[in-house]
């Protein structure tokens, strides 16, 4: 007897940018939420050339449209991202967070040093999740 | 959230698997892409639940400095589904944290991979997954990814949608 699967209607997604150049004290990156799914965000996987910089960045995460903030305050990037030299999966706590069809992704990050920009050469950011048809 | 014995022994039972693809991608100034195709087998679908990747990490004087140089865009080659917005940077989710910037101290090594990153997804017997890479440092580079899953062989399963 032959049994029928059902094509899952959630697979996985990366919306990413690379090579990032950050200029400003506070930088805000976007991504948009393509219009025929709804986005839940997994990880957030972000690295950068260590040079002379030390990890010290913070992000925060919202939906703007719906005025949702997944972290109020940012938060340090070594919560998620411990230690550098471990494979990322192991340092990255999942964050589990919807953002719905067509809606915008803020991502905004700033040094540790109020005023002052985070500098590295650049920066990549990946946005792992699922799409949900 | 309660978990289903039945459905864990069933998955236990079905034949693991793993679909590899391998290749060199050519320096910038000879192109700097490479289409590598991976073919599944019209005996059975696959539904993949890990991605690994390993690559080596040459800049442009065929010095490693430990920096990724390459992106990729994964498509379903059967639905013409694609996996990512433009190409992704391999490095943030198939290298180990941070990278090393040319020129620090230290021994970057010649491969870096991590034990694996959730890619669960369904593959249709007779079709492909398409990784299309790309490569921004002047060496050329070799790339291999794994995807490790589950084989449901046609003659058992069908795919429905």
């Amino acid at each position: 007897m032959v049994e029928t699967i059902t094509r899952p209607n959630c697979y996985p997604y990366i919306y990413g940018k690379r090579k990032l150049e950050i200029k400003n004290p506070v930088e805000h990156i976007y991504f948009k939420v393509n219009k025929d799914s709804d986005f839940y965000l997994y990880f957030l996987l972000v690295n950068w050339p260590i040079g002379t910089d030390t990890p010290d960045l913070s992000f925060s995460i919202r939906d703007k449209s719906r005025g949702k903030t997944y972290t109020d305050i940012p938060v340090s990037i070594t919560n998620f991202t411990t230690p550098a030299k471990l494979p990322f999966i192991s340092g990255t706590n999942p964050i589990n967070f919807m953002f719905f069809k067509d809606s915008p992704i803020e991502v905004i990050i700033e040094g540790q040093t109020p005023g002052t920009p985070f500098d590295p050469e650049y920066i990549n950011i990946n946005l792992w999740g699922l799409h949900q048809a | 959230m309660r978990m289903n014995w039945e459905e864990i022994k069933l998955l236990q039972k079905k034949p693991r698997f793993v679909y590899e693809g391998k290749d060199t991608v050519p320096g910038r100034s000879l192109g700097g892409s490479k289409l590598i195709v991976i073919d599944i087998t019209s005996d059975a679908h696959f539904y993949s639940e890990l991605l690994t990747i390993t690559y080596n990490t040459l800049d442009d004087d065929g010095n490693d400095d430990g920096v990724n140089h390459l992106s990729v865009k994964i498509t379903d080659g059967e639905i013409r589904r694609e996996l990512n917005t433009d190409f992704i940077d391999l490095a943030p989710f198939a290298v180990p944290g941070r990278q090393r910037t040319p020129g620090v101290p230290g021994d970057p090594g010649n491969e870096l991979h991590v034990a694996g990153f959730p890619w669960p997804y369904l593959w249709g017997a007779n079709g492909s997954i398409n990784l299309d890479t790309r490569n921004d440092s002047d060496s050329e580079l070799t790339v291999t990814y794994q995807f490790h899953g589950f084989k449901f062989p046609t003659k058992d399963f069908i795919i429905d949608g």
